[in-house]
């Protein structure tokens, strides 16, 4: 069997699709008609929502941060959280401005590769989200009680108890570590937590790590080549 | 956004070459309702990036590329929540195959090569059984021609093996 003895093949189909998808013209239009969002829209949307709020946690610590100047136990905290929410707010930026630079009528290849590396973005920023979340509660409370209740919690609760928090951070990373490694794969039905376990446990990256070198060498022979 | 004269032309170009997109989402979609959302994804892709669109090229050209973009992105998406690769109820619908006991075979045939390419080999498939020349499929992956020819012939001899294992396999029999 020959690739061009099922051109023939492929011509008859095609032939046969010029009547079975007559009736399918409605579904060509539809979208466009009632202005519907596609992935990519939908992607944008949620990376938008979660940047403002990241700015806002931002505005809201760097404001603690500056009203407590004096106070060099609060200070730590919050320059310890705005490090993380400006790192958090510029990988945001990043890919919102690299989803939407990208031209889906570019070529395959380059256009594959970019929104690969958006992914692989991604895939990083969850990843370092999930491992750092847990070791930022403590700062966390510390800003959150203070500057929403004046709450101290370096007065009200004994340094043991403070850290205790750091202690059951640092467990709570292993056990999502833990966690990832063994029991990702039995949650099919929920993809979400899912794909967040595979970020974590590095499955995830290797596909996308994968992608990309499987883009590259279909390049790399085209430069061999040419 | 385009005016609403470009909406009526865009629907009227989209309705012309749609059998693209119902070619292409067979090839990267695994059921119906997939191919449906498929072809709504790329038909929205598409109009989204008709501002773009140099009316200098030929409109399937151009159409391709975004049609495989998208195919190509939902492909893995879909490949990424199940981990499992696609094989048995992907492809071309066979009940759209015409006629004969013969041309089923060979569609099955063709579908059994299309599963076993990876995103870019389809894309590479497609648009060679669909007419496409050495350079306009250069231009719609992005790779030199001379690379275009290789890669074709690498399937081509795949292809011709894979038949000759299962001829040999009836053979046995």
């Amino acid at each position: 069997m020959e690739l061009d003895e099922l051109k023939a093949v492929w011509q008859a189909y095609d032939r046969k699709l010029d009547t079975s998808i007559r009736l399918s013209t409605e579904l060509l239009k539809a979208p466009v008609l009632r202005k519907a969002k596609g992935a990519t829209t939908r992607l944008l949307i949620v990376w938008q929502i979660e940047l403002a709020l990241a700015c806002i946690a931002l505005a809201f610590i760097g404001g603690f941060t500056w009203m407590h100047i004096l106070h060099p136990r609060f200070v730590f905290s919050g320059l310890l959280l705005m490090i993380l929410a400006i790192v958090l707010v510029s990988t945001y930026v990043r890919r919102i401005m690299a989803l939407r630079a990208i031209d889906f009528s570019g070529p395959i290849l380059s256009s594959q590769k970019q929104l690969e590396a958006i992914r692989i973005a991604e895939i990083r920023a969850t990843k370092w989200t999930l491992l750092l979340a847990p070791l930022a509660w403590t700062p966390f409370m510390v800003v959150v009680f203070q500057g929403l209740f004046h709450v101290d919690v370096f007065a009200t609760f004994p340094v043991k108890w403070l850290i205790g928090n750091i202690v059951f951070g640092l467990i709570v990373i292993a056990l999502e570590r833990w966690i990832s490694y063994r029991y990702a794969e039995r949650l099919r039905n929920s993809p979400r937590l899912q794909r967040w376990m595979r970020d974590l446990n590095g499955y995830n990256l290797q596909a996308a790590m994968g992608f990309m070198r499987r883009a590259s060498e279909f390049e790399e022979e085209a430069r061999a080549q040419g | 956004m385009p005016p609403k004269n470009q909406q009526d032309r865009f629907v009227a170009l989209i309705d012309e070459h749609r059998k693209i997109l119902f070619k292409i989402a067979g090839a990267y979609a695994r059921n119906a309702a997939d191919r449906e959302d498929l072809i709504q994804e790329m038909v929205l892709q598409t109009w989204r990036s008709f501002g773009r669109y140099d009316e200098a090229q030929r409109f399937s050209t151009w159409m391709y590329r975004v049609a495989l973009n998208v195919a190509i992105s939902f492909y893995r998406q879909q490949t990424r929540r199940s981990r499992v690769l696609v094989n048995d109820q992907m492809a071309i619908e066979l009940a759209l195959a015409p006629g004969g006991h013969e041309t089923q075979e060979d569609l099955a045939t063709l579908r059994r090569l299309i599963e076993t390419l990876d995103e870019f080999g389809r894309a590479l498939v497609i648009l060679y059984l669909d007419g496409n020349s050495y350079a306009e499929i250069a231009t719609v992956l992005g790779i030199s021609e001379s690379n275009v020819g290789t890669k074709l012939n690498r399937i081509k001899q795949q292809l011709r093996d894979k038949y000759a294992d299962e001829e040999k396999d009836h053979g046995t029999r």
